[in-house]
């Protein structure tokens, strides 16, 4: 009797979304439940138990993560970690906490390193905290517009921005933070203020947003102004959106 | 500090798929508390509309961020 055929190496990358085990899409759950290793990077304990049930050949990535190390190089390793997966063979998956090409730049180094190497290499969308934010605040990109940016980013750059149109910044209880730390406290949050204060007023409404990942608790919705985003209570899940300015009356 | 039991685990994985369970709790803490078998420190965060004690249970660090 011949050995059974060896499945050639292919790399997917999967979203769990943000809220544990309800959030993941069939299809991200099934090349979870058929791959030869699955390398993980989430944190909420749920989904961790979960993915090792749907396939005890689990690993997290978590160990890549030490408090001060820059984001970026933790990033870097995690990309060596996945390609070294995948060279030694087999069908690879890479579970990331909710979209896994949003604010999670491992994902698409991933895949296009895989790709460059002649790798079979896929990304499978997976609900980003912007989606939970259009769901529940309401918000429809489509009507007035809405420019998304990563706060640091967005903040560093100066980007130009449209008040016309909603504004979402990402991550912004990370703010100016670079290095991973178990907690965080964002550093600028006065240079923001200051970046989006001619633009809107400091009286011009902004929410800060936050799905919890479980279903006990409700989304959390701050509501405050920009002169009093300085004092506004942040996690790192925290998102800002800024919404548009009030348009004139269109006959 | 103890690590989270399996009943606080499945409890949690039921309240994300199962709405109606979502609204039992809402309205009467101690009974699905007390069905789901919780004692204690994790009985007492299901109850608390504190999410950050919840987290305290689960992960040690309420705040603690993903590691994506």
């Amino acid at each position: 009797m011949s050995p059974p055929a060896r499945v050639p190496a292919s790399l997917w990358v999967v979203g769990t979304g943000i809220r544990a085990v309800s959030q993941m899409t069939p299809e991200c759950r099934l090349q979870i439940e058929q791959a030869d290793r699955v390398l993980y990077g989430v944190s909420d304990a749920v989904t961790t138990g979960w993915l090792h049930e749907l396939n005890p050949r689990c690993e997290s990535l978590g160990t890549l993560y030490q408090a001060g190390r820059p984001r970026t190089d933790i990033y870097r390793a995690m990309v060596g970690r996945i390609l070294g997966a995948l060279h030694e063979g087999g069908r690879v998956c890479v579970a990331l906490y909710g979209h896994p090409g949003v604010c999670a730049r491992a994902g698409h180094d991933s895949v296009q390193q895989a790709r460059r190497e002649g790798f079979e290499a896929r990304m499978l969308p997976g609900i980003s905290c912007e989606d939970c934010l259009f769901a529940d605040l309401g918000l429809d990109p489509a009507a007035d517009g809405c420019q998304s940016h990563e706060a640091s980013v967005f903040l560093e750059r100066r980007m130009q921005f449209d008040p016309r149109a909603a504004l979402v910044l990402w991550q912004v209880g990370m703010l100016g933070c670079h290095d991973y730390q178990p907690r965080y406290t964002p550093q600028d949050m006065r240079l923001l203020t200051a970046h989006l204060q001619p633009a809107y007023g400091s009286e011009h409404e902004a929410l800060l947003y936050e799905l919890p990942s479980y279903a006990s608790h409700q989304p959390i919705v701050h509501r405050t102004t920009i002169g009093g985003l300085v004092d506004a209570p942040t996690t790192w899940a925290t998102t800002l959106l800024v919404p548009a300015r009030a348009q004139p009356h269109r006959p | 500090m103890p690590a989270p039991s399996a009943s606080l685990h499945q409890l949690l994985r039921n309240l994300n798929t199962d709405p109606t369970l979502v609204a039992r709790l809402q309205a009467d803490p101690d009974a699905v508390v007390a069905q789901a078998g919780l004692q204690g420190s994790e009985a007492d965060a299901m109850r608390s509309p504190d999410r950050y004690r919840l987290l305290q249970s689960l992960h040690g660090d309420a705040q603690a961020q993903p590691q994506k």
